[in-house]
Protein backbone atom coordinates (compact mmCIF):
# COMPACT_ATOMS: atom_id res chain seq x y z
CA UNK A 1 0.00 0.00 0.00
CA UNK A 2 1.22 3.58 -0.66
CA UNK A 3 1.62 5.70 1.92
CA UNK A 4 0.12 9.22 2.07
CA UNK A 5 1.78 12.27 0.85
CA UNK A 6 1.87 15.89 1.01
CA UNK A 7 0.84 17.18 -2.14
CA UNK A 8 3.44 20.07 -1.36
CA UNK A 9 3.12 24.13 -2.10
CA UNK A 10 -0.83 24.14 -1.73
CA UNK A 11 -0.60 25.30 1.80
CA UNK A 12 -2.48 22.19 2.86
CA UNK A 13 -2.78 18.70 3.45
CA UNK A 14 -4.54 16.78 1.07
CA UNK A 15 -4.40 12.53 1.83
CA UNK A 16 -4.01 10.81 -1.27
CA UNK A 17 -3.91 7.01 -2.35
CA UNK A 18 -2.59 7.73 -5.58
CA UNK A 19 -0.64 10.98 -5.62
CA UNK A 20 -0.06 11.26 -9.09
CA UNK A 21 -3.27 11.22 -10.14
CA UNK A 22 -4.51 13.87 -7.01
CA UNK A 23 -2.25 16.02 -7.88
CA UNK A 24 -3.00 15.95 -11.29
CA UNK A 25 -6.85 16.78 -10.28
CA UNK A 26 -5.76 19.19 -8.14
CA UNK A 27 -3.85 20.82 -11.10
CA UNK A 28 -6.51 21.31 -13.09
CA UNK A 29 -9.02 22.69 -10.60
CA UNK A 30 -6.52 25.39 -9.72
CA UNK A 31 -6.02 25.58 -13.57
CA UNK A 32 -9.99 25.96 -14.02
CA UNK A 33 -10.62 28.07 -11.04
CA UNK A 34 -7.62 30.62 -11.96
CA UNK A 35 -9.04 31.04 -15.78
CA UNK A 36 -12.85 31.39 -14.62
CA UNK A 37 -12.42 33.52 -11.79
CA UNK A 38 -11.86 36.19 -13.97
CA UNK A 39 -15.29 35.88 -15.40
CA UNK A 40 -17.18 37.09 -11.77
CA UNK A 41 -15.44 40.82 -12.47
CA UNK A 42 -18.04 41.27 -15.29
CA UNK A 43 -20.69 39.67 -13.11
CA UNK A 44 -22.59 43.38 -13.12
CA UNK A 45 -20.86 45.23 -15.41
CA UNK A 46 -22.59 46.42 -18.81
CA UNK A 47 -21.17 46.10 -22.16
CA UNK A 48 -18.57 49.09 -22.86
CA UNK A 49 -20.54 51.91 -24.83
CA UNK A 50 -18.12 53.91 -27.47
CA UNK A 51 -18.46 56.96 -25.66
CA UNK A 52 -16.11 59.13 -23.57
CA UNK A 53 -16.85 59.03 -19.75
CA UNK A 54 -13.48 60.80 -19.22
CA UNK A 55 -14.02 64.59 -19.24
CA UNK A 56 -10.32 65.10 -17.87
CA UNK A 57 -7.65 64.45 -20.42
CA UNK A 58 -4.24 66.49 -19.26
CA UNK A 59 -1.42 66.97 -21.31
CA UNK A 60 2.32 67.38 -19.75
CA UNK A 61 1.68 70.98 -18.37
CA UNK A 62 -1.72 70.00 -16.90
CA UNK A 63 -4.28 71.94 -19.53
CA UNK A 64 -7.03 70.30 -20.51
CA UNK A 65 -7.34 69.38 -24.65
CA UNK A 66 -11.04 70.19 -24.58
CA UNK A 67 -13.63 68.60 -23.82
CA UNK A 68 -14.51 65.23 -25.55
CA UNK A 69 -17.37 64.28 -23.80
CA UNK A 70 -19.71 62.34 -26.19
CA UNK A 71 -17.37 61.97 -28.95
CA UNK A 72 -17.37 58.50 -30.26
CA UNK A 73 -13.40 56.36 -29.61
CA UNK A 74 -12.24 54.59 -31.92
CA UNK A 75 -11.89 51.07 -30.97
CA UNK A 76 -10.60 48.15 -32.98
CA UNK A 77 -14.18 47.05 -33.25
CA UNK A 78 -13.94 45.97 -37.09
CA UNK A 79 -10.82 43.50 -35.54
CA UNK A 80 -13.61 41.96 -33.28
CA UNK A 81 -16.59 41.76 -35.85
CA UNK A 82 -14.36 39.58 -38.27
CA UNK A 83 -12.69 37.26 -36.07
CA UNK A 84 -8.70 38.45 -37.17
CA UNK A 85 -8.38 39.12 -33.47
CA UNK A 86 -8.66 35.49 -32.66
CA UNK A 87 -5.66 34.48 -35.68
CA UNK A 88 -3.72 37.09 -32.97
CA UNK A 89 -4.62 35.60 -29.88
CA UNK A 90 -4.27 31.75 -31.17
CA UNK A 91 -0.36 33.26 -32.53
CA UNK A 92 0.44 34.93 -29.42
CA UNK A 93 -1.06 32.13 -27.59
CA UNK A 94 1.23 29.50 -29.67
CA UNK A 95 4.23 32.05 -28.59
CA UNK A 96 4.27 31.62 -25.45
CA UNK A 97 3.69 27.80 -25.61
CA UNK A 98 6.55 27.58 -27.40
CA UNK A 99 8.61 29.66 -24.80
CA UNK A 100 6.81 27.58 -21.74
CA UNK A 101 8.33 24.19 -23.49
CA UNK A 102 11.60 25.19 -24.37
CA UNK A 103 11.88 26.83 -20.26
CA UNK A 104 10.30 23.34 -18.92
CA UNK A 105 13.32 21.41 -21.42
CA UNK A 106 15.80 23.63 -20.13
CA UNK A 107 13.98 22.83 -16.36
CA UNK A 108 14.57 18.98 -17.46
CA UNK A 109 18.01 19.55 -18.54
CA UNK A 110 19.36 21.39 -15.66
CA UNK A 111 17.65 18.82 -12.96
CA UNK A 112 19.20 15.84 -14.93
CA UNK A 113 22.93 17.85 -14.20
CA UNK A 114 21.73 18.03 -10.63
CA UNK A 115 21.17 14.68 -10.28
CA UNK A 116 24.88 13.82 -11.79
CA UNK A 117 26.97 15.39 -9.52
CA UNK B 1 12.67 11.82 -23.90
CA UNK B 2 11.17 15.12 -22.05
CA UNK B 3 9.62 15.88 -25.33
CA UNK B 4 8.25 12.95 -25.95
CA UNK B 5 5.86 12.86 -22.73
CA UNK B 6 5.84 16.59 -22.29
CA UNK B 7 2.14 16.64 -21.79
CA UNK B 8 2.26 14.02 -18.75
CA UNK B 9 5.94 15.06 -17.76
CA UNK B 10 4.75 18.95 -18.02
CA UNK B 11 2.22 17.89 -15.10
CA UNK B 12 5.35 17.10 -13.16
CA UNK B 13 6.22 21.06 -13.22
CA UNK B 14 6.22 22.48 -9.59
CA UNK B 15 2.29 24.00 -9.24
CA UNK B 16 3.71 27.86 -9.53
CA UNK B 17 5.51 27.34 -12.61
CA UNK B 18 2.22 26.17 -13.67
CA UNK B 19 0.44 28.37 -11.94
CA UNK B 20 2.80 31.20 -13.94
CA UNK B 21 2.07 29.20 -17.58
CA UNK B 22 -2.09 29.60 -16.82
CA UNK B 23 -1.96 33.29 -15.64
CA UNK B 24 0.49 34.35 -18.89
CA UNK B 25 -2.07 32.29 -21.15
CA UNK B 26 -5.23 34.23 -19.19
CA UNK B 27 -3.78 37.39 -19.44
CA UNK B 28 -3.14 36.81 -23.49
CA UNK B 29 -6.46 35.39 -24.13
CA UNK B 30 -8.52 37.40 -22.03
CA UNK B 31 -6.47 40.85 -21.80
CA UNK B 32 -7.46 40.47 -26.02
CA UNK B 33 -10.81 39.32 -25.70
CA UNK B 34 -12.58 40.06 -22.71
CA UNK B 35 -14.29 44.04 -22.83
CA UNK B 36 -12.14 47.17 -21.91
CA UNK B 37 -13.40 51.07 -21.43
CA UNK B 38 -13.21 53.04 -24.68
CA UNK B 39 -11.05 56.28 -23.70
CA UNK B 40 -9.30 58.73 -26.00
CA UNK B 41 -5.82 58.52 -26.90
CA UNK B 42 -5.17 55.23 -25.60
CA UNK B 43 -7.70 53.69 -27.87
CA UNK B 44 -7.65 50.03 -27.93
CA UNK B 45 -4.06 50.38 -26.79
CA UNK B 46 -5.44 50.59 -23.27
CA UNK B 47 -4.75 46.78 -23.04
CA UNK B 48 -1.11 47.45 -23.32
CA UNK B 49 -1.98 48.27 -19.68
CA UNK B 50 -1.92 43.94 -19.74
CA UNK B 51 1.96 43.72 -20.83
CA UNK B 52 3.43 46.75 -20.41
CA UNK B 53 3.28 47.61 -16.52
CA UNK B 54 3.28 44.19 -15.28
CA UNK B 55 6.91 44.37 -16.42
CA UNK B 56 7.57 47.11 -14.00
CA UNK B 57 6.04 45.02 -11.17
CA UNK B 58 7.62 42.11 -11.82
CA UNK B 59 10.56 43.93 -12.38
CA UNK B 60 10.38 45.52 -8.55
CA UNK B 61 9.39 42.21 -7.12
CA UNK B 62 12.60 41.03 -8.58
CA UNK B 63 15.03 44.03 -7.82
CA UNK B 64 13.75 43.42 -3.94
CA UNK B 65 14.63 39.69 -3.96
CA UNK B 66 17.69 40.43 -5.34
CA UNK B 67 18.85 42.95 -2.32
CA UNK B 68 16.84 40.71 0.51
CA UNK B 69 19.42 37.84 -0.53
CA UNK B 70 22.61 40.86 -0.95
CA UNK B 71 21.93 41.59 2.89
CA UNK B 72 21.68 37.55 3.31
CA UNK B 73 25.34 37.34 2.03
CA UNK B 74 26.51 40.20 4.01
CA UNK B 75 25.30 38.80 7.17
CA UNK B 76 26.36 34.63 6.91
CA UNK B 77 28.66 35.08 3.95
CA UNK B 78 27.83 32.23 1.81
CA UNK B 79 28.62 32.28 -1.67
CA UNK B 80 25.32 30.74 -2.84
CA UNK B 81 23.13 34.02 -1.39
CA UNK B 82 25.41 35.75 -4.04
CA UNK B 83 24.25 33.68 -6.47
CA UNK B 84 20.49 34.50 -5.82
CA UNK B 85 21.08 37.80 -5.70
CA UNK B 86 23.04 38.32 -8.99
CA UNK B 87 20.67 35.82 -11.01
CA UNK B 88 16.99 37.91 -9.71
CA UNK B 89 18.50 41.15 -10.11
CA UNK B 90 19.70 39.68 -13.59
CA UNK B 91 16.09 38.72 -14.45
CA UNK B 92 14.86 42.24 -13.17
CA UNK B 93 16.96 43.94 -15.31
CA UNK B 94 15.82 42.11 -18.33
CA UNK B 95 12.12 43.00 -17.51
CA UNK B 96 13.07 46.30 -17.18
CA UNK B 97 14.47 46.92 -20.05
CA UNK B 98 11.22 45.09 -22.39
CA UNK B 99 9.13 47.49 -20.08
CA UNK B 100 11.41 50.98 -20.69
CA UNK B 101 10.92 49.64 -24.93
CA UNK B 102 7.64 48.40 -24.56
CA UNK B 103 6.62 51.60 -23.45
CA UNK B 104 8.14 54.19 -25.99
CA UNK B 105 6.70 51.73 -28.29
CA UNK B 106 3.28 52.53 -26.56
CA UNK B 107 4.24 56.26 -26.46
CA UNK B 108 4.97 56.49 -29.96
CA UNK B 109 1.21 55.71 -30.56
CA UNK B 110 -0.19 57.77 -28.11
CA UNK B 111 2.16 60.60 -26.74
CA UNK B 112 3.39 61.35 -30.70
CA UNK B 113 7.34 60.16 -30.09
CA UNK B 114 9.09 57.76 -28.45
CA UNK B 115 10.91 59.37 -25.86
CA UNK B 116 9.46 62.26 -24.21
CA UNK B 117 11.05 63.03 -21.60
CA UNK B 118 8.53 62.76 -19.20
CA UNK B 119 9.55 62.35 -15.66
CA UNK B 120 9.18 58.67 -15.08
CA UNK B 121 10.25 57.98 -18.49
CA UNK B 122 13.32 59.74 -17.48
CA UNK B 123 13.64 57.82 -13.73
CA UNK B 124 12.78 54.74 -14.57
CA UNK B 125 15.91 54.67 -17.41
CA UNK B 126 18.06 56.67 -14.29
CA UNK B 127 16.77 53.31 -12.14
CA UNK B 128 17.73 50.64 -15.15
CA UNK B 129 20.91 52.53 -15.29
CA UNK B 130 21.96 52.10 -11.68
CA UNK B 131 21.42 48.55 -11.83
CA UNK B 132 23.26 48.42 -14.94
CA UNK B 133 25.90 49.57 -13.07
CA UNK B 134 25.84 46.64 -10.76
CA UNK B 135 26.74 44.55 -13.48
CA UNK B 136 29.06 46.03 -14.59
CA UNK B 137 31.00 46.44 -10.79
CA UNK B 138 30.23 42.36 -10.69
CA UNK B 139 32.17 42.13 -13.68
CA UNK B 140 35.10 44.05 -12.99
CA UNK B 141 36.36 42.61 -9.74
CA UNK B 142 37.61 39.00 -10.25
CA UNK B 143 38.33 38.17 -6.72
CA UNK B 144 35.34 36.13 -6.14
CA UNK B 145 34.61 36.61 -2.32
CA UNK B 146 35.40 40.70 -2.98
CA UNK B 147 33.24 40.50 -6.18
CA UNK B 148 30.00 39.19 -3.88
CA UNK B 149 30.50 41.19 -0.77
CA UNK B 150 31.28 44.82 -3.34
CA UNK B 151 28.12 43.79 -5.18
CA UNK B 152 25.82 42.93 -2.14
CA UNK B 153 26.67 46.27 -0.65
CA UNK B 154 26.27 48.15 -4.45
CA UNK B 155 22.66 46.49 -4.74
CA UNK B 156 21.63 47.82 -1.52
CA UNK B 157 22.69 51.30 -2.73
CA UNK B 158 20.56 50.22 -6.22
CA UNK B 159 17.71 49.12 -4.50
CA UNK B 160 17.41 52.27 -2.17
CA UNK B 161 17.83 54.53 -5.15
CA UNK B 162 14.96 52.49 -6.73
CA UNK B 163 12.22 54.41 -3.63
CA UNK B 164 12.92 58.07 -5.18
CA UNK B 165 13.50 57.36 -8.75
CA UNK B 166 9.98 54.79 -9.25
CA UNK B 167 8.18 55.74 -5.63
CA UNK B 168 8.91 59.35 -5.06
CA UNK B 169 10.24 61.66 -7.27
CA UNK B 170 7.71 61.00 -10.03
CA UNK B 171 4.87 61.71 -7.29
CA UNK B 172 6.17 65.26 -7.12
CA UNK B 173 5.61 65.86 -11.28
CA UNK B 174 3.44 66.02 -14.00
CA UNK B 175 3.59 63.28 -15.83
CA UNK B 176 2.02 62.15 -18.98
CA UNK B 177 1.40 58.53 -17.43
CA UNK B 178 -1.91 58.16 -15.57
CA UNK B 179 -2.13 57.73 -12.26
CA UNK B 180 0.28 60.47 -11.13
CA UNK B 181 -2.12 61.99 -8.03
CA UNK B 182 -1.87 58.38 -6.10
CA UNK B 183 -0.57 54.81 -6.56
CA UNK B 184 -0.05 54.58 -10.12
CA UNK B 185 -2.14 50.82 -11.20
CA UNK B 186 -2.91 49.74 -7.70
CA UNK B 187 -4.96 53.44 -6.59
CA UNK B 188 -9.00 52.36 -7.14
CA UNK B 189 -9.47 54.93 -9.38
CA UNK B 190 -6.92 54.54 -11.99
CA UNK B 191 -7.64 51.29 -13.16
CA UNK B 192 -10.94 50.49 -14.78
CA UNK B 193 -12.64 47.45 -12.83
CA UNK B 194 -13.02 45.35 -16.15
CA UNK B 195 -9.53 45.48 -16.11
CA UNK B 196 -8.17 45.06 -12.63
CA UNK B 197 -8.41 41.24 -12.45
CA UNK B 198 -6.46 40.45 -15.66
CA UNK B 199 -4.09 43.16 -14.97
CA UNK B 200 -3.55 41.56 -11.49
CA UNK B 201 -3.23 38.01 -12.88
CA UNK B 202 -0.63 39.12 -15.62
CA UNK B 203 1.49 40.41 -12.79
CA UNK B 204 1.41 36.97 -11.33
CA UNK B 205 2.07 35.48 -14.16
CA UNK B 206 5.01 37.71 -15.26
CA UNK B 207 6.47 37.76 -11.69
CA UNK B 208 5.86 33.81 -11.03
CA UNK B 209 7.59 33.03 -15.34
CA UNK B 210 10.67 35.46 -13.71
CA UNK B 211 11.48 33.49 -10.79
CA UNK B 212 11.33 30.19 -13.17
CA UNK B 213 13.39 32.08 -15.05
CA UNK B 214 15.72 32.93 -12.07
CA UNK B 215 15.38 29.64 -10.47
CA UNK B 216 17.09 28.04 -13.75
CA UNK B 217 19.87 30.54 -14.29
CA UNK B 218 20.63 29.62 -10.48
CA UNK B 219 20.66 25.88 -10.54
CA UNK B 220 23.00 26.37 -13.22
CA UNK B 221 25.53 28.38 -11.65
CA UNK B 222 25.54 26.50 -8.68
CA UNK B 223 26.33 22.95 -10.77
CA UNK B 224 28.82 25.35 -12.25
CA UNK B 225 30.40 26.32 -9.41
CA UNK B 226 30.15 23.55 -7.24
CA UNK B 227 33.60 23.38 -6.59
CA UNK B 228 33.51 27.02 -4.80
CA UNK B 229 30.33 27.03 -2.78
CA UNK B 230 31.64 23.02 -1.56
CA UNK B 231 34.82 24.94 0.10
CA UNK B 232 33.13 28.20 1.18
CA UNK B 233 30.65 25.98 3.58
Amino acid sequence: MKANRKVEGLGFRVQVSRPGIQAFYLKALLMVLVVFAGFAAYADVPPPKNTVQDTTLKVGGGESIGNTYGQPVEMATGMRSSGKIYVVVAVLSMILMGLFIYLFTLDKKISKLEKEK
Amino acid sequence: MAIQHWPTSMMKLSWWKILSIVCLLYAVIGGFLLPVPAKPIVNESIRNLYYHVPMWFSMMIMFFTSVVYAIKYLRNGKLVEDIYAHRFAQTGMVLGILGITTGAMWATFTWGEPWSNDIKQILAAIALLIYAAYFILRGSITDIDKRARVSAVYNIFACAMLFPTLFIIPRMYESLHPGGEGNPAIGRSDVDPKMRLVFWIAVLGWTLLGVWISTLHIRLQKIADKNILNESK
